[in-house]
């Protein structure tokens, strides 16, 4: 097992390398620059900009030198906001996210579970098509329809819960639910496919051949099985829960991490989207890795030599 | 449908009526959130600096204005400059000569703001080292523009010498730029390029040329004609008689900067520019800052040592940042702040805000523009140019494409600007629009090359560019085709004049005519049409040497002239504001430049509470 984690990790940091490299160049050939605006910026102005961020100097360097600053841990300045260090920004952004995608998520496994649970055990009943009638909402409805249309009632004319901002409890509701539904739904999909695949399972119907409750059979042997698909698809989900998102962070002026990913971009602040790049991309080689350890304990089937 | 249906969507839709809360006369809650001493606004984005030399942008502006006070104010009802940090001054004759007599005020930490503090930040400003965008303007100050450039300053010759000669030695008989300094103190030589510029001083730094031996260093900022005469006295030479002087050094920009609260800064942080973060921050207006989230909100409290703090009427500002347009339209439904911010409402929503009482609508100092790249064919050519913008109905833009009350325009000046009398010019044509264009060979559109109309990915550019590409089809049978960039790559694109026909918005700087002209002079770098008229760049800087405004204003009108017959430029619309705004929200005027002034703002908390008053007194005081 812990070779297994070393020798995944040795290829993390490859393959980090390569996001870094590539990302590095490309978003540095794309035309613009980060001082231009409508109005001239001097000549004299521009080389003193340029030289505070090292874009003077020739492209290899520079790549050397984010390089070495990166080991050392200093992901740079930003030039949309010259006062604060990369760092920094995703030191105050991040942690507003990964509240708001934990939330999200909790909502999303809490009900997707529960909703698929029940349309496996009550298959082909009202129940059932219920819930996976819901769940087929959830998917096709992208967030910058609900949540407007959630803002819309609950905070515009309930007045139940502020439209957006950061703050306390009440102001993670609304943008939790709009971020979490979509995943609330695949995971109550998945988790009625796996359970459908488990309950019809020999082991089960030995469970009931020994004359166990229907419940413990359902949670203590169907449902271990019946949840692995969903644990597949958390990973990437949990990666892109924390990390934010652009539309859910935009709608509710969360001042997460999210809307960097197009503002960032836009405003050509290299230093600041290399470091989302690079948060971005931990977080999923490292979910990735943690959901494979992970499988290897629920499933007894699966085991790393 | 069935049944069960129906009767659940008149459920729904009673509740929804049952729910709306808000009166129909104002959109969204008319009570504030907070206590009647505070005021909440928006500020729409994070500023980028709030430090007032570098202040760079809306957001920006619109917080440093009002935490660092400048020499004057502007009054929110004249529109006139009125003394805020000078209490008085003095204008030479020849109006290139001012004097400041600053009056008796601190900074918040309790010390005396004094001359030294305004020579000291208009220098910083003017030091390209600070790389503040704006410096350019403080340019009107005499010999600021060699130390701005970072010239070398020539200097410990003999004054009785041939300076001429030794100037053409310095030459080397190459194009180099080279001023006699005004006071006889030398000469500016001018080079870009840094690594010749240090082999230049190398070279003449204590060198004998023609019998003198030269000093040589980069000018330093002690020729800057902008100093401290005493504690008491600011003195500022001009190049010019800029007549809107005053008007100019109302921007944030000029104000004076805490030297300790710099130093401070830097000696615990090691960087000068945290100095604006709460911890550190030293103000000189009606509030400062005290307490801040990144990209959430920041909280102001009335300065006490502000000079006219007893006219200061709320101790609590609180700014948030809610960026897009559609969100902060949900905000200010819900109370979170009583203005909407500087900036512009969605397009889509205008028609129906428009219903309410708390929607306004103000004249912008702005104009919307179409320019011709006169470098590329086929608008080489001025009468292609001159069909083109005849052949386009403002009127019918200003009226079905954007409703918010912008004025058509006939001149790239706003009438009204300081007197300025906007042209009378026949602006759509389509007979003489067709004749031009046949004249210039292209008769009904036959032969007209493919060209192509660059804007900058945005709803109202588009509808507006539809527009006018339909007029241009048929008023003149030609197939323009449009091309939306993303923001920075359409900058990028007019910077280097990578585009056939493209949009150009220009919001004035200060409230003068030059702001607008400025844009065509051959050497600025902000003319993008690539125009080039000697005639006109003369007229514009004669007028700028005049002392009096009517003079002025008519040789501006004629360099309109040939600017318009010209047409390197097509000139839309004059821009409008338009903006919610909570009706208990007093001591918010009306401002050409969307300014609004913290220390007037009020709420009126009668109005909620339904007390009934007579008429208010809503006027500003200033002093006394």
């Amino acid at each position: 097992m812990l070779k297994f984690i070393l020798g995944r990790s040795f290829g993390m940091v490859i393959t980090l390398f390569v996001i870094i490299f590539v990302s590095f160049f490309v978003i540095r050939f794309a035309k613009g620059s980060p001082f231009s605006q409508e109005r001239e910026v001097p000549p004299e102005v521009l080389q003193d900009l340029q030289a505070r961020y090292g874009f003077d100097k020739p492209m290899s360097t520079q790549f050397y030198n984010y390089m070495k600053n990166i080991v050392r841990g200093d992901l740079g300045l930003s030039t949309k906001y010259p006062q604060r260090t990369v760092n920094e920004i995703i030191a105050i952004s991040l942690p507003k996210t990964m509240v708001l995608g934990f939330f999200a998520l909790l909502w999303a496994v809490i009900v997707g579970v529960t909703a698929g649970v029940i349309g496996a055990v009550k298959q082909n009943t009202k129940w059932d098509y219920s819930a996976m009638s819901l769940a087929m909402v959830g998917i096709s409805l992208p967030s910058f329809v609900l949540g407007p249309i959630l803002i819309l009632f609950f905070a515009l004319y309930l007045l139940w819960f502020p439209a957006g901002g950061w703050g306390s409890a009440k102001h993670l509701v609304l943008p939790a639910i709009t971020l979490g539904t979509i995943y609330a739904a695949y995971i109550a999909r998945l988790t009625r496919g796996g359970m459908l695949e488990v309950i019809r399972a020999n082991f089960i119907r030995t469970a009931r051949a020994k004359g166990l409750k229907e419940k413990a059979v359902i949670w203590k042997h169907a449902f271990k099985g019946g949840i692995l698909p969903v644990v597949t698809f958390l990973g990437p989900a949990v990666a892109h829960l924390m990390v934010g998102s652009v539309v859910v962070e935009k709608i509710f002026n969360t001042p997460g991490l999210g809307p960097y990913f197009v503002d960032a971009a836009f405003n050509r602040d290299y230093f600041l989207i290399m470091g989302i790049v690079i948060v971005y991309s931990a977080f999923l080689l490292v979910l990735n890795l943690l959901v494979d350890v992970i499988y290897g304990i629920i499933d007894p089937r699966i085991r790393y030599e | 449908m069935n049944k069960n249906s129906v009767v659940s969507l008149v459920l729904l839709s009673s509740f929804l009526g049952a729910c709306s809360f808000d009166s129909t006369d104002y959109f969204g809650t008319t009570v504030p959130k907070h206590k009647a001493n505070e005021v909440w606004l928006n500020n729409r984005s994070e500023p980028q600096w709030i430090d007032p030399n570098k202040a760079n942008g809306v957001p920006d502006g619109h917080i440093a204005r009002n935490i660092f006070a400048r020499l004057t104010q502007i009054h929110p009802i004249t529109s006139q400059p009125v003394p805020d940090l000078a209490e008085k001054w003095e204008i030479s004759e020849d109006g290139t000569k001012y004097t400041f007599y600053i009056r008796e005020s601190k900074w918040s930490d309790g010390q005396t703001i004094t001359a030294h503090d305004f020579e000291r930040s208009w220098k910083r400003l003017l030091n390209p080292a600070t790389a503040s965008v704006y410096a350019s303007l403080g340019l009107v100050v005499k010999d600021s523009s060699p130390f701005f450039n970072r010239a070398v300053h020539v200097k410990g010759f003999a004054e009785n010498i041939d300076v001429d000669a030794l100037i053409e030695v310095l030459k080397e008989g190459q194009e180099i730029r080279i001023d006699k300094a005004s006071d006889h103190a030398g000469l500016y030589v001018y080079i870009e390029d840094n690594d010749q510029r240090r082999s230049f001083i190398e070279t003449y730094n204590g060198a004998l040329v023609n019998g003198q031996e030269l000093e040589a260093a980069i000018t330093d900022s002690s020729v800057v004609k902008a100093y401290a005469l005493d504690d008491k006295r600011f003195y500022v030479e001009l190049e010019d008689p800029v007549l809107y002087f005053l008007s100019l050094i109302e921007f944030s920009i000029f104000a004076p900067v805490p030297e300790q609260a710099l130093v401070r800064a830097k000696n615990e942080t090691g960087n000068e520019d945290n100095w604006t973060r709460p911890e550190y921050i030293i103000c000189s207006a009606a509030h400062c800052l005290s307490e801040e989230k990144f990209r959430q909100y920041k909280i102001f409290i009335k300065n006490p040592y502000y000079w006219d703090a007893k006219n200061t009427r709320s101790d609590i500002i609180k700014i948030q940042m809610v960026e897009k347009e559609t969100t902060s339209v949900n905000f200010y439904r819900s109370g979170e702040y009583e203005w909407i911010g500087p900036g512009e409402l969605p397009t889509e929503y205008t028609d129906t805000l428009k219903q309410y009482k708390d929607y306004h609508n103000d004249p912008y100092l702005g104009i919307y523009t179409y320019i011709y790249n006169v470098e590329k064919e086929p608008f080489t050519d001025p009468n292609v140019r001159k069909a083109l913008s005849l052949a386009v109905d403002r009127d019918k833009i200003t009226t079905h494409v954007v409703t918010a009350g912008q004025q058509p325009a006939s001149d790239v000046v706003p009438d009204g600007l300081t007197g300025y009398k906007s042209g009378e010019r026949k602006m759509y044509d389509p007979e003489e629009a067709r004749r031009l264009l046949s004249e210039a060979g292209y008769p009904n559109g036959q032969g007209f090359p493919k060209v192509e109309f660059k804007y900058n990915t945005q709803d109202t550019h588009r509808l507006i560019a539809e527009a006018v590409q339909q007029m241009w089809k048929t008023n003149l049978n030609i197939d323009v085709e449009l091309t939306n960039v993303e923001w920075r790559v359409y900058l990028d694109d007019q910077i280097n004049g990578n585009f056939d026909i493209t949009r150009q918005g220009w919001i004035g700087d200060f409230p003068d005519p030059y702001t607008f002209l400025d844009l065509y002079m051959s050497y600025s770098g902000n003319n993008h049409t690539r125009w080039v008229n000697h005639k006109y760049d003369s007229l514009v800087q004669e007028a700028n040497r005049t002392a009096d405004y009517d003079v002025r204003n008519k040789i501006f009108s004629e360099a309109v002239d040939i600017l318009m017959a010209d047409a390197p430029v097509l000139p839309i619309y004059i821009y409008t504001r338009s903006y919610l705004k909570k009706p208990f929200l007093k001591g918010f005027y009306k401002d050409y430049q969307d300014h609004h002034s913290w220390k007037y703002m009020w709420i009126d908390d009668r109005w909620y509470n339904e007390i009934p008053t007579k008429e208010i007194d809503d006027t500003p005081k200033i002093g006394s």
